[in-house]
């Protein structure tokens, strides 16, 4: 397992030097590297146990925040991509931020390794001030809160092993700076500044623990709530400030993560889709939140109380600002191949999130249950529609439009 | 799921949304799935189904509140429906298996219960789809969804 480690962080790397080397062919060696290390993530994520090579280790947390890291880059657009070599190095960088420290995480290494990566990042495709100035707020704020960490317990480690004392300020820096990053990152769907938003979210998750304690902040969920509102809601005469699934999900997975109650798997759940939605870059894919958003509700309904009820509502905002920007989009764009492992993926999580052990305990059984036979009963229905010869294929002329009128007529 | 009971009400909320390709028809779905999170205290149908089972339909037992957000919650499903029998007939098990919905398999009695109610919210979810303007009908669905969960917070 060892080696996959060191393959999973030496693969992005490999693809960046073939770009470099075949400039023609650039992007899809960075894209294969990136499909490499996804693969090796992958395979630490299923065997799920504590992994140590040197100043490096993975846990399941870990390969699933890398495996999220090098899938948004595989699925990166080829517009959005200037460098494709930079790309590569970044994700390199990348693995290294959410894979730093022997056998927990290293929050100085981590930053250090975020910061290369959103500088990388920057000068890989079209420099963003809204990106690396938002991202760079971000971790300025991280970083001091990491360093009045290490000066108050004398660690670099997050989240600490001595969970005695209160270091709950220094979290809330930590996590406020990794939103910031987060937001940066989500600032355009299948750009090469995506890769922030999982490494943000790893960040957020690692130094949560600091902030909940024993029975979460109110204020600060609420806060983060509104803000992933506000990114739900955001647009700006018909073109939108940001990828509205990635930064609204994300954001709410880190409202959910320092909320009161049992809400870290629906977080996690949470920042999976919210990746994956930065991924796959359509609006429709804010459908991935649902096992989160069934999750979290379902963990404030057993908490209860009014920091519980406020965020319930801010989520429930969030879901109906998602679902009304999912009833009128454009023309869907052609889905790319090189976003067919995070449609696996998705709609794996869309129907059995219940088997997602890496985020812990989620009270998802009935929901995979439901899940299972509303499939079976679409695909017996899809079937009969078939056989009654009403083919309900006419769907994908209106979701896949020629790109062109003239198509069809050159075509033949 | 609701003709069976099995499955998360939250989740037959989305997806009686995304079968009526509405989003307030998909609101008024979940704020009834969010009464039944506030009075039974889980999103499993079988749970709601055996509870009812146990201690009779949520719409005639328990405090006049709750009663009360079990009907707004049935009210809320069937007024989100379309006029189309399909989606008039999914839109009308759900309701019956919010308000009157113990467990069929459970005996003669509660298989009874189960089809009389399940027959009504149909023929009263058919009657909304086709007399009912479409709009007014959505908004009296969130309304009465919303109403639902407030009177789950107060009891």
């Amino acid at each position: 397992m060892g080696a996959l480690l060191v393959l999973a962080v030496l693969a992005p790397a490999a693809g960046a030097v073939t770009a470099a080397l075949v400039p023609e062919r650039g992007l899809d060696a960075v894209r294969y590297g990136a499909l490499g290390s996804a693969a090796c993530w992958f395979a630490l994520l299923v065997d799920a146990s504590l992994v140590s090579v040197s100043r490096l280790h993975s846990t399941p947390l870990v390969a699933a925040a890398g495996c999220g890291a090098a899938l948004v880059v595989a699925a990166v657009d080829v517009d959005a991509l200037d460098r494709p070599p930079l790309a590569g190095v970044a994700l390199a960088a990348a693995s290294i931020a959410v894979a730093a420290g022997r056998t927990a995480t290293d929050g100085a290494g981590a930053l250090a390794a975020v910061a290369a990566t959103t500088a990388l990042v920057a000068f890989a495709g079209q420099r963003s001030v809204r990106v690396w100035g938002t991202a760079a707020v971000g971790l300025v704020i991280a970083a001091v809160g990491v360093v009045a960490l290490r000066s108050a317990a004398n660690s670099w480690q997050l989240p600490l092993a001595d969970a005695t004392a209160s270091h709950r300020s220094d979290g809330v820096l930590v996590m406020v700076g990794a939103a910031l990053v987060v937001l940066a990152g989500a600032h355009r769907a299948r750009g090469p500044a995506v890769v922030l938003v999982p490494v943000g979210a790893f960040v957020a998750v690692q130094a949560a623990p600091l902030v909940h304690r024993a029975d979460g902040v109110a204020s600060l969920a609420i806060l983060l709530g509104l803000v992933a509102a506000a990114a739900a809601l955001a647009a700006r005469v018909g073109r939108p400030l940001l990828d509205r699934p990635a930064a609204a999900l994300t954001l709410l997975a880190l409202a959910a993560l320092v909320s009161p109650g049992p809400t870290r798997g629906p977080a996690l759940l949470l920042a999976a889709a919210g990746t994956m939605a930065a991924a796959l870059g359509v609006p429709a894919a804010a459908a991935l939140g649902v096992p989160g958003g069934v999750a979290l509700a379902i963990a404030l309904a057993a908490r209860g109380g009014s920091g519980a009820f406020v965020l319930g509502v801010l989520a429930g905002g969030v879901a109906l600002a998602l679902a009304a920007a999912v009833r009128r989009p454009g023309p869907m764009p052609r889905p790319s191949l090189w976003i067919a492992p995070v449609l696996v993926l998705g709609a794996w999580l869309l129907v059995a999130p219940g088997t997602w052990g890496w985020v812990g305990s989620v009270n998802l059984r009935a929901y995979d249950l439901g899940a299972a036979r509303a499939l079976a009963g679409a695909a017996l229905c899809l079937l009969v529609l078939v056989l009654l010869r009403r083919d309900p294929a006419h769907w994908y002329a209106h979701a896949f439009p020629p790109d062109s009128p003239g198509e069809d007529v050159v075509r033949h | 799921m609701a003709l069976t009971s099995t499955g998360d009400v939250l989740l037959l909320g989305v997806l009686l949304g995304v079968a009526a390709g509405d989003v307030e028809a998909g609101a008024a779905s979940v704020l009834a799935g969010l009464v039944v999170l506030g009075r039974f205290g889980t999103t499993s149908l079988a749970a709601l189904a055996g509870a009812q089972h146990v201690v009779g339909p949520a719409g005639t037992t328990g405090p006049v509140a709750l009663a009360a957000a079990s009907w707004c919650a049935a009210l809320a499903l069937a007024l989100s429906t379309r006029a189309e029998f399909a989606i008039a007939t999914v839109f009308g098990l759900a309701a019956a298996a919010v308000v009157a919905g113990p467990a069929a398999a459970q005996g003669g009695q509660a298989l009874a219960v189960r089809v009389a109610a399940s027959l009504v919210a149909i023929a009263v979810a058919w009657f909304v789809g086709g007399w009912v303007p479409e709009r007014l009908a959505r908004l009296a669905a969130v309304l009465a969804g919303g109403v639902g969960v407030l009177l789950v917070l107060v009891a």
